[in-house]
C-alpha cells in the first residue's frame, strides 16, 4: 500500500512528465511519419539511454556524496530556478503576452521542415529523421530526469523508502500513458491541457523549490541540520496555493500589456516550459 | 571542448531559461537568508515565512518588470 508522500510523488512527476513526453512524441512522431520509422526510434532509444546514464550518474552522486542539508538547499534552489522560468511563460501565457502551445502547429510545422530537409543515409539510418529525435527526446528528457531526480531525493530526506524508485516509475507510467494515447490516436496528443498542466507544474515545482530552499539553509545553522517549516509538510500546500494567487495577481497586473503588442508566435526551438 | 560548452549551454537553457534576472534575484534571497540565519536576525519560526514571502514578492515583480522592459525594446 502507497503512503500519501508516496502518491504525492509519484503525482507529482507524472503530471510534470507527461507534459514533457507529449511534446518529445510531436517531435518523433513528426520524424517517423515524413523520415521512417527506423530512424526515428533509433534516434528515441539512443536519447532514452543516454538520459537513463545521466539519471543514474546524478541521482547516485548527489545522494552518497552531498550532505543532506546541503543537497536539499540546492536542488530546492535549481528546482525554484526551474519552476519560476515554467510559472513566468504560464503568466504570460495567460495575460496574453505569449502564444498557447499549440501541438497541431508544432507538428504541421515540423512535418513541412522534415519533408523539406536532404536525405542522407547511413546504416539504412536517416540522419536527419535519426538527430531530430534524438535532440527533441533528450531536450525534453533532460527536464523530466531533473524533476525525477529533484523531487526523489527531495522525498528521500523526508524519509520516504525508495523515492528514486518511485519517482522513475511515475515518469515511466506518463511516458507510457502518452506513448499508448499517441498509438491509439496516430496523430499529435493536441487535446492534452498542455498549458493548464504547464501552469500546473510551474507551481508545483516553484512551491517544492521554496519550501526545500528555505529546509535547506538549515546547514547553515549552528546545528547544521535542516530547519523545520510551521506546519511540517502541510507548509507545501499553503506555497502552492500563495503562487496561485501571486500568479494570477501577476497576470492581472500584465494583461493591460497585451492589447499594446502582438502575442510572440509559437517557437518549435525553444527548449524551456 | 565544443561538446562540453555545448552541455552546459543546454544546462543553462534547461534551468534559467530566458530570463536570468529570476535565477539571479532567487540566489541574491538565498545569500541573504543565509545571512540573517548565520547573524541570527530574525527569529527561527518566522525566517520559513519571511524568506518564501520575499521570494514570493520579488519573482512576479521582476515578471512584470522584465516583460515591461522587453515590450518597450520591442516598440523601439
Amino acid at each position: 500500500m502507497l503512503s500519501v508522500d508516496a502518491i504525492g510523488l509519484i503525482t507529482a512527476v507524472f503530471v510534470a512528465a507527461a507534459v514533457e513526453v507529449v511534446e518529445a512524441f510531436t517531435i518523433v512522431l513528426a520524424m517517423g511519419i515524413t523520415r521512417g520509422w527506423r530512424s526515428a526510434l533509433t534516434g528515441t532509444l539512443a536519447a532514452i539511454l543516454t538520459l537513463a546514464v545521466v539519471a543514474a550518474v546524478l541521482g547516485v552522486a548527489l545522494r552518497d556524496f552531498v550532505n543532506p542539508a546541503l543537497l536539499q538547499l540546492l536542488v530546492g534552489t535549481l528546482l525554484l530556478i526551474f519552476g519560476l522560468q515554467w510559472v513566468r511563460k504560464a503568466v504570460l501565457r495567460s495575460a496574453g503576452l505569449k502564444a498557447l502551445h499549440d501541438e497541431t502547429e508544432i507538428f504541421a510545422e515540423e512535418l513541412a521542415e522534415a519533408r523539406a530537409a536532404h536525405s542522407r543515409r547511413r546504416f539504412g539510418i536517416d540522419g536527419f529523421g535519426f538527430i531530430v529525435s534524438f535532440k527533441g527526446v533528450l531536450l525534453e528528457g533532460l527536464e523530466v530526469v531533473f524533476i525525477v531526480v529533484t523531487f526523489g531525493l527531495g522525498a528521500a530526506h523526508r524519509g520516504l523508502p525508495n523515492a528514486m524508485l518511485i519517482a522513475s516509475l511515475g515518469a515511466v507510467a506518463a511516458a507510457a500513458a502518452v506513448v499508448a494515447a499517441g498509438v491509439v490516436m496516430r496523430r499529435p496528443l493536441a487535446m492534452v491541457p498542455e498549458n493548464t498542466m504547464k501552469y500546473a507544474v510551474g507551481l508545483m515545482l516553484s512551491s517544492f523549490g521554496v519550501f526545500w530552499v528555505v529546509e535547506g539553509m538549515g546547514f547553515f545553522s549552528p546545528l547544521g541540520k535542516s530547519l523545520e517549516w510551521p506546519g511540517g509538510i502541510w507548509a507545501l500546500v499553503c506555497i502552492f496555493f500563495a503562487w496561485l494567487v501571486v500568479s494570477r495577481i501577476t497576470v492581472l497586473a500584465l494583461r493591460p500589456l497585451a492589447t499594446h503588442g502582438a502575442p510572440l508566435p509559437v517557437s518549435t526551438t525553444e527548449t524551456g516550459p | 571542448m565544443k561538446f562540453v560548452s555545448g552541455f552546459l549551454g543546454v544546462c543553462y537553457d534547461l534551468v534559467v531559461g530566458d530570463c536570468w534576472q529570476i535565477a539571479a534575484a532567487v540566489v541574491l534571497l538565498v545569500v541573504g537568508g543565509i545571512a540573517l540565519l548565520r547573524l541570527d536576525a530574525i527569529p527561527l519560526w518566522l525566517l520559513p515565512v519571511a524568506i518564501a514571502a520575499a521570494i514570493m514578492t520579488v519573482a512576479p515583480l521582476i515578471i512584470v518588470i522584465e516583460t515591461r522592459a522587453g515590450m518597450r525594446r520591442m516598440g523601439d
